[in-house]
């Protein structure tokens, strides 16, 4: 065997090894983190909590409030992101309609995007 | 000589591909299901979250979608992490960033929802879901108005002066947490909440008079106001004067 095969065969062990130990044994634990960190799923189901909110008072401050802990993006972009994974994952109409009333409130605010 | 230095290009291939493994696994590519959840929240938005899941909750009245939002935060008990961040915002020691101006009511949200978890735990609720009985979409305190009960002067020399102490129980006769009494005497007022101090009953909440001030006690929303009310003189077994308390319940009928 040619020591090149060697020391490939030698580096996949390794590479796999070292996947086993990352992914299987010691995965990576998130701790300490910020709602910026938070999977789409969260970040959807934050911005759905945001809408019921704000549907109840009108007031959009505690939304704006909500949603600059989430991203340093305007906040109707990251309604609209959180619009689309809602569409997908298929949450009930009465949600999204939420979501979309919240939305429009802020499009007042910040024009731009289409939900 | 040779076979020396074949072993060593064999290691040094196991080094470099365990390398690259772990920096695939641990930075480039992480576990992805390992998504980052609400529990992987620092303490402080872990108190923005649970305070979203109360304003969401008083908005929705669903108290499923409510535990199980609060579920993902793995505080394990869900009732006493929402109390607890009312007592910090209650004292000073938490604010939020989402409400920052409205403490008072995020006081009442999160003992709101954490007096809805309750009595959704109790055997009553218990019994109404095996019989499939409507879910209660707004929680008691916020319908009927109060009656007092009882109203009985306190004069043990063993408990502090001047202290007003209530329970508010349901039309059932359970203690009701989250429940606002409205204090008002002619210099002002003050609103405080049943169910702040867990080791006394959940619809538990006092009140210090200051002595030779009269006080309206109100149970919120909508109770008949208590008039009148100032600290009573007592006497103790050697003669001795000092100012007693009251203990008051209410109850919705």
């Amino acid at each position: 065997m040619s020591r090149w095969i060697k020391f490939l065969l030698a580096l996949l062990l390794g590479l796999a090894t070292g996947l086993f130990y990352g992914w299987v044994v010691s995965p990576v634990e998130f701790v300490d983190t910020t709602p910026e960190f938070l999977s789409p799923d969260y970040e959807a189901d934050y911005v759905l909590m945001a809408a019921e909110a704000y549907a109840a008072s009108t007031d959009l401050a505690p939304a704006l409030n909500a949603l600059a802990l989430l991203s340093p993006q305007p906040p109707a972009n990251i309604i609209l992101e959180a619009l689309v994974y809602a569409q997908g994952a298929g949450y009930a109409h009465s949600d999204l309609a939420l979501m979309q009333s919240l939305w429009r409130a802020l499009k007042s605010v910040q024009p731009g995007g289409t939900p | 000589m040779n076979r020396g230095r074949q072993w060593l290009e064999v290691i040094l291939g196991l080094l470099i591909g365990l390398s690259l493994g772990l920096a695939i696994s641990w930075w480039i590519a992480p576990n992805g299901r390992l998504d980052p959840s609400p529990a992987a929240l620092r303490p402080e938005f872990k108190d923005e979250y649970r305070l979203l899941i109360a304003w969401a909750y008083h908005a929705s009245g669903d108290l499923g979608r409510a535990r199980v939002r609060l579920s993902l935060l793995k505080d394990g008990d869900p009732v006493q992490p929402l109390l607890d961040q009312a007592i910090r915002l209650r004292n000073g020691e938490a604010q939020s960033n989402i409400y920052p101006w409205t403490s008072e009511q995020s006081i009442y949200m999160l003992s709101l929802l954490a007096n809805a978890i309750q009595e959704a735990s109790s055997p009553q609720a218990f019994a109404a879901t095996e019989t499939l009985l409507p879910p209660r979409q707004t929680p008691t305190n916020t319908s009927a108005p109060f009656v007092l009960l009882s109203q009985e002067v306190i004069c043990e020399p063993a408990t502090p002066e001047n202290l007003v102490r209530f329970n508010v129980l349901d039309n059932t006769g359970q203690p009701l947490a989250g429940v606002g009494i409205l204090a008002k005497w002619e210099q002002g007022q003050e609103i405080f909440y049943t169910g702040l101090k867990p080791g006394q009953g959940s619809g538990y909440a006092d009140f210090y008079m200051v002595s030779g001030t009269l006080y309206s006690i109100k149970v919120l929303p909508s109770s008949a106001p208590l008039s009148g009310l100032s600290s009573p003189e007592c006497t103790g077994e050697d003669g001795t004067l000092f100012h007693g308390g009251y203990l008051l319940v209410f109850q919705q009928p």
